[in-house]
């Protein structure tokens, strides 16, 4: 049942009016939120409801021994709970992909030895669930939380809105918001209504669009699209993939906020970033921190050193890109943004030094004391050294910040490139495409204004869309729903028939 | 049970909430109303698929349930908006044929080799014995079986001036195929392919796509010399035709599944026009694996009576030995040849069916 369906939007009425009648009552309300979600999963597969029952009951108990744990038994029982959660997310996601490439490299060795491929369907949303329960046991263990009831585990880890695709929320940013009465007099209604307008639009007419017109008939047959338009293929994939998974999760923000629950962001306009770190604070921002707190950080994070930063950075990314698919492209895609991430580290700190050197150097004119304060950043050199920088900026900053941006979207985008290839060799013929020359290069006008206006669209002020929303929240009732359906039959209008599923469904 | 009430507010804080925040009561009406209206609004949509669900008790009562709101809606003409927009967008015209149509013209670049068959082509294409018996009606070694195919005694060489259009047509399990067939010829100035993909469409109901009006219409406009099909992985359900009900199955409904497979094939295999029906192969789930032998069985049979109908068994390619998403690859290393839905094609099955479906044209034209 996805969320842009005649059979969801009866579903979500339904629930949604259920909701609120037994808000009062808070066990029947939480009871009948599991209900209604184990139900929306189901309906992608009811063979894995078990599996979702499992992994919710599985982790309660672990919590529970968790927190009632000290010392050396405490990290065995949460190292334990880290460790089903993964085998269980292992095997249903990663059986096949490890079993062919253990073969390929035994085979490689000449022991000729084949391991059996064992069938296992993927189900919906475990990349997502697991992670959550994997925050709740880490932090129940790291005391940030405290065990909850089951029922209140069971809400938050099925609460159908992320269940399948995020955003990834934390237990501590859920369980207190079902804890408490959520008032029914308050209810964020206009934001939330545009948010699932918003979604949809851009799930269901740009991520369609592109998708149909550019991205998938250059993967799928890359010979046939040669210089520019192969170029405008692989920006109508980003493009894509943005409208449709930030699509997806503005429908998700906006469909918990009517029935109550507020989810945290997971995009801030990702393409106007002006470095990959910039891009990962922008990019799928739920994803991205609980990458930084759960592993980055654990793992040692910037503080052991710099070379131990980025083999830090490059595991949290390999890791990362193995989490978006059991394929080497999406290991490809996370070693390349985490080798990108180290040399911007290392740039950063070789900035970092000269601009400190600098600064020392004018702190003790014709002094030797100027290495003194390299790697002291503590001393009254960094002050010196942001005064420096900001004397040399202005002028270089500017034409150096659209440099910034191009260069950053253009590594973004090779990446999708590896992302999106069916496989190795299938992204290296995308990429050369870009660059070969091809008597008939016809770019869609269409798809490159598409293309153009929605990366524009990243730099919008919120304040243009303003007085639209406040415009929108003062409407009565049934201008509101006009509104509203008015959109729905345009999305319905320019979409296509059919709606392929969210791009993030299969990770 | 405890019942938990909202605390008092005064009407003072009332005034003073933040606009675009409402009380619950007021959302769920918003809510609501917004979807009898996108109801009366895109009536036509809605009907649509509803109508487009399988036959049965669901589909019956949601229909009993839509058909007022397009009664009212068209009554108002409430729905003209939407059509206005749809026809400015060119899209969501379910069975119109054409709107989601990919016409990939051929562009610069070299093909690349068809990765070589285990086996080889010839053991492939080995004449078909076919029995009605069996499950799969290919021959045991697999692949093509021209069964009465009457096509020129020697292969016709196609020009850029008098290019090879070949047309490929089918629901998504011929995605991945099409797209293996196009990259081949791409870069062919001589052959020029192009693509119609329909998802969730068959025979079975062309109350959803009608596949027959396409076809039709298709060669009406651009008369392809080879069509290539596959139908079936969507037609496990019951049909209705002529006022009749046929449920899946019965006898009734495999001869009404031939009179539209005979329907296709007469329509296509004329005036020296190559038909190339690529079965559908083995599934995982058993229920559907049983009607598509049956639909199999139907086409085999039905092409045995048309000549110019080539019918293409994929099943020793990519499942030799039943459903299995992996199979040996070349170097002996797995390869996933179908997605774990159990039905689809990976673009690695797709090219272990390419050679058959290139052999089964190269018997009529001469293709790289």
């Amino acid at each position: 049942m996805l969320f842009p369906t005649v059979s969801f939007a009866v579903f979500f009425a339904a629930v949604l009016l259920v909701s609120w009648l037994l808000m009062p009552h808070r066990i029947r309300w939480k009871l009948f939120m599991v209900a209604a979600s184990w139900f929306f999963y189901g309906c992608a597969g009811w063979g894995f409801v078990p599996l979702l029952a499992a992994s919710t009951v599985v982790n309660h108990f672990l919590a529970f021994r968790i927190d009632g744990a000290e010392g050396v038994a405490r990290r065995r029982w949460s190292a334990a709970a880290v460790a089903i959660n993964l085998a269980g997310l292992g095997w249903f996601k990663y059986i096949g992909f490890l079993s062919s490439s253990t073969t390929g490299i035994v085979d490689h060795l000449g022991l000729g030895v084949h391991l059996p491929v064992p069938r296992v369907v993927l189900p919906a949303g475990i990349s997502f669930f697991t992670f959550q329960a994997i925050t709740y046991v880490i932090d129940v263990k790291r005391g940030k939380v405290r065990p909850v009831g089951l029922m209140d585990f069971a809400v938050y880890l099925s609460f159908f809105p992320h269940l399948l695709s995020g955003p990834i929320v934390r237990a501590s940013e859920f369980l207190p918001q079902i804890r408490q009465r959520i008032d029914p007099r308050r209810v964020d209604g206009a934001r939330a209504l545009w948010l699932i307008a918003r979604g949809l639009f851009k799930k269901v007419v740009v991520a369609s669009y592109l998708a149909r017109q550019a991205a998938d008939p250059l993967f799928a047959v890359p010979k046939q699209h040669a210089g520019i338009e192969a170029l405008f293929g692989v920006y109508a994939y980003a493009i894509q993939i943005y409208a449709d998974f930030s699509g997806y999760t503005d429908m998700a923000i906006g469909l918990a906020l009517l029935l109550g629950v507020r989810f945290p962001e997971n995009f801030d306009s990702p393409y106007r970033s002006l470095s990959v770190r910039e891009f990962w604070r922008r990019w799928h921002m739920t994803l991205s921190r609980f990458l930084r707190d759960y592993l980055y950080v654990p793992l040692g994070g910037n503080r052991r050193g710099e070379s131990r930063t980025y083999v830090n950075l490059m595991a949290t990314m390999l890791l990362g890109g193995l989490w978006h698919g059991a394929a080497w492209t999406f290991v490809a895609w996370g070693g390349f943004h985490g080798a990108w991430l180290a040399g911007e580290r290392a740039q950063l700190w070789r900035r970092s030094r000269a601009l400190l050197r600098r600064a020392a150097a004018a702190d003790h004119p014709g002094g030797e004391g100027g290495t003194e304060a390299v790697g002291s950043p503590a001393s009254t050199g960094t002050a010196a050294a942001v005064a420096v920088s900001r004397r040399h900026a202005p002028a270089r900053r500017r034409a150096g910040r659209v440099g910034a941006w191009l260069v950053t979207f253009h590594a973004v985008c090779l990446g999708w490139i590896f992302f999106r290839a069916t496989s190795f060799a299938n992204g290296v013929q995308v990429l050369g495409r870009i660059f070969a020359r091809g008597p008939h290069i016809h770019l869609d006008v269409m798809v490159a204004t598409v293309v153009v206006v929605a990366i524009a669209a990243q730099w919008l002020p919120a304040r243009l869309t303003a007085p639209a929303h406040e415009r929108f929240a003062q409407l009565g009732v049934a201008a509101q729903a006009l509104c509203l359906a008015g959109v729905a039959v345009v999305i319905d209008a320019f979409g296509p028939a059919g709606v392929a599923p969210f791009i993030y469904f299969r990770f | 049970m405890q019942r938990l009430r909202p605390p008092q507010t005064s009407r003072k804080e009332q005034r003073q909430r933040p606009a675009g925040v409402y009380p619950a009561g007021r959302v769920i009406a918003v809510v609501v109303l917004a979807l009898l209206f996108a109801a009366l609004l895109d009536a036509d949509s809605l009907v649509a698929s509803v109508s487009s669900e399988r036959y049965g008790t669901a589909r019956s009562v949601e229909l009993s349930l839509v058909r007022p709101f397009k009664d009212v809606s068209d009554a108002l003409r409430l729905n003209l908006p939407h059509r206005w927009l749809a026809s400015i967008g060119g899209t969501n015209q379910p069975g119109s044929g054409g709107a989601a149509s990919v016409a990939v013209p051929p562009r610069g670049g070299v093909p690349e080799g068809v990765p070589a068959l285990l086996g080889g082509i010839d053991a492939l294409l080995r004449p078909k014995p076919a029995g009605p018996g069996s499950r799969r009606t290919a021959p045991a070694a697999g692949g093509v079986s021209h069964v009465a195919a009457k096509g020129p005694p020697r292969p016709l060489r196609p020009t850029a001036a008098a290019p090879l259009k070949i047309w490929v047509a089918g629901d998504s399990l011929i995605g991945m195929l099409a797209d293996a067939v196009i990259g081949h010829v791409a870069g062919d100035r001589a052959v020029r392919a192009t693509e119609d993909m329909q998802i969730g469409t068959g025979l079975a109901r062309p109350d959803v796509y009608n596949w027959p009006a396409a076809i039709a219409a298709e060669i009406r406009d651009h008369d392809p010399s080879v069509v290539i099909v596959t139908f079936g992985a969507n037609d496990d359900q019951d049909m209705q035709a002529g006022g009749r009900y046929y449920v899946r199955d019965s006898a009734a409904w495999k001869a009404e599944y031939a009179r539209r497979v005979s329907a296709v094939m007469n329509e296509v295999a004329t005036a020296g026009r190559l038909l190339v029906w690529v079965l559908v192969p083995p599934v995982a789930s058993p229920h559907l694996e049983y009607t598509t032998g049956i639909i199999n069985h139907i086409v085999s049979a039905e092409a045995a009576t048309h000549p110019g109908v080539a019918v293409v068994d994929p099943g020793p390619a990519i499942a030799p030995h039943g459903f299995a998403e992996y199979l040996d690859g070349p170097g002996g290393h797995p390869v996933q040849v179908r997605d774990a839905d159990g039905v689809h094609l990976t673009s690695a099955g797709a090219d272990r069916v390419l050679p058959l479906v290139l052999a089964a044209i190269r018997t009529r034209w001469l293709l790289r």
